[in-house]
């Protein structure tokens, strides 16, 4: 190179590391990442203590980093680069040529965990038994554990189907604690192609068809072994699909590990809605407040979001949702369904069948043991509505409370 | 701090640069000594104090000895006990672990002993300070009667925690006296960025790649992965350290010092001896100068010569961390080195030369596996699935993963291990009309393509935080 060349690559060189600190002292700081959907780092505190044990480095460091000028634009030119290149993983997620994103599989097999946990649920089964109340567990299907057929052959899918059986298999069943397995069902009774159409291409849940066919199967066990239900055919025309406007994004729990890059525009963004039944006519109470049904049930696509995920179009993750449907009054029966972000879809359809409805969270009744919360109660029923990896830890403690061995140590 | 960080890129460096730039000539020692002591701070605030005491003491006994340079004994003596004194700030806050486990399981004891954290660049700066203090009785370089300049000598913070280990008698000049100028600077500039992608865009892939392999049971691997494994593993080696004493060189540079090279494209070597003569080469430098030579060299018969070098290469291997697999890696290159001298070297010059490259890079791969690997079990286990002895399965998913993933790095690697960058360098300047119409054109784009290099790594090191220095662990 010569002189001209010798100035420009170092004029260049010294303008590039000066204009991003430059930039990033200059500016205001920012305080989460839309994005990431996190809190940044701020600027630490500067104490000799910090100083001393070097924590205020690490801080700076932190901070440093989550402040960058364009940090999600280097990231995005990152995730480009991955994928320009073909790297099989992603942050751990790979991304199929149509725009799946699946998790890394896991191939462990929780045998100890998943022991401590139907332990737990047989002892609760019989605690239901002698209060006269039917117990059903409803392992409806994850989207990882049945769709493993669109990775490439070199990608060994990860160990579930085992963890769903040993878990099964641990259960003490009878005529009082029905349990059914939809992942096998699923696999079974649906083509490949069927199974595409029943989950979210960029979220790790199901979409309303998918959701359908579980409620639809809930409702068939129901049928067959409940006392306190009437007999019902789930009939698809019965039902009316809402659907968000073709230009707003869904904004899927995958998608945004790897920064949105995936697109969705494929994704379906509708609820079922009944035709026959008036959810209007619901009487809504969340954690004891009464709620208008409508700002329950498919909300984000009511309020005409520019950007929906899978919460604003069915329901959020409530502690505690209660539902009454005065058209079932004389039938007097009552059904608590324990449940997680999967019965989400769920929620509006199964009260069509109970006076009354509890939609219970554990995840988010850390306060709360579920054993006593029954005894208050007064159910004819109780359902569990867990996803297929949904399989041991801390929402499967029913006489205390559902909180982490380490949390439970603190709290002794 | 690393010099790929964020923080050392976009805050240190610059501040510093710009510091050094304006202030009078009599300051600039000074602005680079206070910026040695922060960046060593930034990583390690408490053992500043002991790099302090280690530059204190070594500064006294450099004096001393240089104030009893003709009453032999008392010179002898100082040396020693300065020798001594940096060998047990080593043995302290590096090796008492090491002894402690060692003789407990010796003589069935049970002394216990708090984990001491090992101060980052220690290895690396205890080394330098003895260069000096062995410089100084031999009288290859003065005394140095600035307490700062020896300060700097031993904290500068371009080499300080990896290298390369900067011989007194090569700096000694360049404290006093230096001078940079617009392409010193600029020469400066290009070998950071050339290191900088060594690390980022190599050295860091390979070693997800590694770290994920060797942290897999050896019988659960397939032969593919574990070679495959064992090639990453290489490459990011090299890659990692060759790149960070490039970015040591080109810093240097920017502040006018011209520090030797450390690498020579090591994996193009036909034997170990040359290799050694490649790899690391201000390390076996200081160990031929100032402990195979001392202690006789080949000066003094076959069988001396041959326990020398086994002495010499322990001794090398176990400077790179306190466990019997570096020291056993240490004595297998000795071995080598010992076979190559008696017999093994004639033999191997009397062979193909394709085959004597690929003898030198499995002799080394394999001594990696030592090197990478926790215990000898788990070495041995790895060997034996390399060479399929383990029985596992030819080529697995996770094997074919990691060839769709890194082919392109592969390549690249495997390229820019080889000297191409040189030997197209003088391709081009045969051309007749380099000078009128290559360098004009050259003046424009290399920058250009060096300031698209340095954003890609940005790309990457924003993103990462998988970040490590392999070396800061010596």
């Amino acid at each position: 190179m010569n002189r001209f060349g010798n100035i420009l690559l170092s004029s260049l060189f010294v303008m590039f590391i000066m204009i991003f600190g430059v930039y990033m002292f200059s500016t205001n700081d920012h305080d989460i990442s839309k994005t990431e959907n996190r809190k940044l780092a701020q600027k630490p505190e500067l104490t000799i203590e910090k100083l001393k044990d070097g924590s205020y480095m690490e801080e700076f460091e932190g901070y440093f980093t989550d402040q960058f000028p364009g940090r999600d634009r280097w990231l995005k030119s990152y995730i480009d680069y991955q994928r320009l290149t073909n790297k099989t993983y992603i942050f751990d997620y790979f991304i199929t040529k149509e725009n799946w994103i699946y998790p890394k599989p896991d191939y462990d097999i929780y045998s100890a965990e998943i022991e401590e946990s139907t332990d737990r649920l047989n002892l609760f089964a019989d605690f239901l038994k002698d209060k006269d109340i039917e117990l059903y567990y409803f392992s409806v299907p994850h989207r990882t554990t049945v769709m493993s057929f669109l990775l490439p052959d070199y990608i060994k899918p990860g160990n579930y189907l085992q963890n769903i059986n040993v878990f099964m298999s641990n259960l003490y069943t009878d005529e009082n604690f029905v349990t059914v397995d939809l992942t096998n069902e699923f696999t079974k009774t649906f083509s490949e192609e069927e199974l595409s159409e029943m989950y979210f291409r960029t979220d790790h849940h199901w979409n309303l068809n998918g959701a359908f066919q579980g409620y639809k199967r809930i409702v068939d066990t129901l049928n067959v072994h409940s006392d306190h239900f009437i007999d019902t055919e789930v009939r698809i025309e019965d039902y009316q699909k809402i659907c968000s406007d073709s230009s707003v994004e869904f904004d899927g729990s995958y998608n945004k590990q790897v920064y949105r890059v995936v697109d969705e525009s494929e994704e379906l963004k509708c609820y079922y809605k009944s035709k026959e039944v008036d959810y209007d006519k619901y009487t809504i109470y969340l954690n004891g407040q009464e709620r208008e049904p409508s700002q329950v049930y498919g909300q984000g696509i009511r309020k005409e979001s520019s950007i929906v995920n899978y919460s604003d179009l069915f329901t959020y993750n409530y502690s505690e949702l209660k539902i009454i449907n005065e058209r079932n009054k004389k039938l007097d029966n009552k059904i608590l369904i324990i449940k997680d972000s999967y019965a989400n879809p769920l929620v509006y359809q199964l009260a069509e069948h109970f006076y009354e409805t509890t939609i219970y969270d554990p995840r988010y009744n850390e306060d709360q043991i579920i054993q006593e919360y029954i005894e208050e109660m007064d159910f004819d029923i109780v359902a569990f509505v867990y996803n297929s990896t949904h399989l041991y830890g801390k929402n499967y403690k029913f006489d205390t409370y559902p909180v982490s061995d380490a949390q439970e140590q603190e709290l002794k | 701090m690393v010099f790929s960080n964020l923080v050392f890129l976009f805050a240190f460096l610059p501040i510093v640069l710009v510091l050094y730039i304006v202030v009078r000539n009599e300051l600039k020692n000074y602005i680079l000594l206070l910026a040695s002591l922060v960046f060593y701070a930034w990583g390690e605030p408490r053992f500043v104090l002991l790099m302090l005491f280690s530059i204190l003491i070594n500064y006294i006994f450099g004096l001393l000895i240089d104030k009893y340079r003709h009453i032999l004994t008392l010179k002898k003596m100082f040396l020693w006990i300065a020798i001594f004194g940096n060998v047990l700030i080593l043995a302290i806050f590096k090796y008492a672990q090491f002894f402690v486990e060692n003789i407990n399981s010796l003589l069935d004891l049970s002394i216990h002993m708090e984990p001491i954290p090992l101060p980052i660049g220690i290895s690396f700066f205890t080394f330098q300070a003895m260069s000096y203090i062995i410089d100084v009785y031999r009288k290859d370089a003065g005394v140095q009667k600035n307490l700062s300049s020896l300060a700097l000598y031993i904290s500068l913070f371009p080499q300080l925690v990896a290298g390369p280990i900067v011989r007194y008698n090569t700096v000694a000049e360049q404290i006093k006296k230096r001078f940079v100028n617009l392409d010193k600077f600029s020469d400066g500039v290009k070998r950071f960025i050339i290191g900088l992608a060594k690390k980022v865009i190599i050295a860091n892939s390979f070693g997800e790649v590694a770290d994920t392999i060797f942290s897999t049971t050896p019988d659960s691997l397939s032969v593919t992965t574990a070679w495959v494994g064992i090639a990453a593993y290489s490459l990011q080696i090299y890659f990692d350290f060759s790149g960070y004493s490039d970015m040591a060189i080109g810093l240097g540079k920017m502040f006018g010092f011209d520090f030797l090279e450390n690498f020579n494209y090591p994996y193009i070597s036909k034997s170990v001896s040359e290799f050694w003569r490649r790899w690391h080469i201000s390390l076996s430098s200081w160990f031929k100068d100032y402990i195979y030579i001392p202690l006789g060299g080949s000066r003094k018969g076959l069988p001396r010569t041959v326990i020398n070098l086994l002495i010499v290469w322990t001794i090398t291997g176990f400077w790179h961390g306190a466990s019997w697999t570096f020291m056993a890696w240490g004595f297998y290159f000795g071995v080598l080195i010992v076979l190559e001298r008696l017999w093994l070297g004639k033999l191997l010059s009397k062979l193909y030369s394709p085959i004597q490259h690929l003898y030198l890079i499995v002799i080394v791969m394999i001594g990696w596996v030592f090197f990478r690997a926790d215990n000898f079990s788990y070495s041995f286990e790895y060997i034996q699935t390399m060479f399929g002895i383990n029985q596992t399965k030819l080529i697995d998913g996770q094997a074919i993963i990691f060839l769709n993933d890194y082919w392109i790095t592969f390549i690249i690697a495997i390229v820019f291990s080889m000297p191409i960058i040189p030997w197209l360098k003088t391709k081009v300047k045969t051309i007749s009309f380099y000078e009128k119409q290559i360098v004009p054109v050259q003046s424009v784009i290399m920058p250009i393509i060096y300031m698209l290099i340095m954003g890609f790594c940005m790309i990457l090191l924003v993103n990462s935080t998988y970040n490590p220095f392999i070396y800061f662990r010596f």
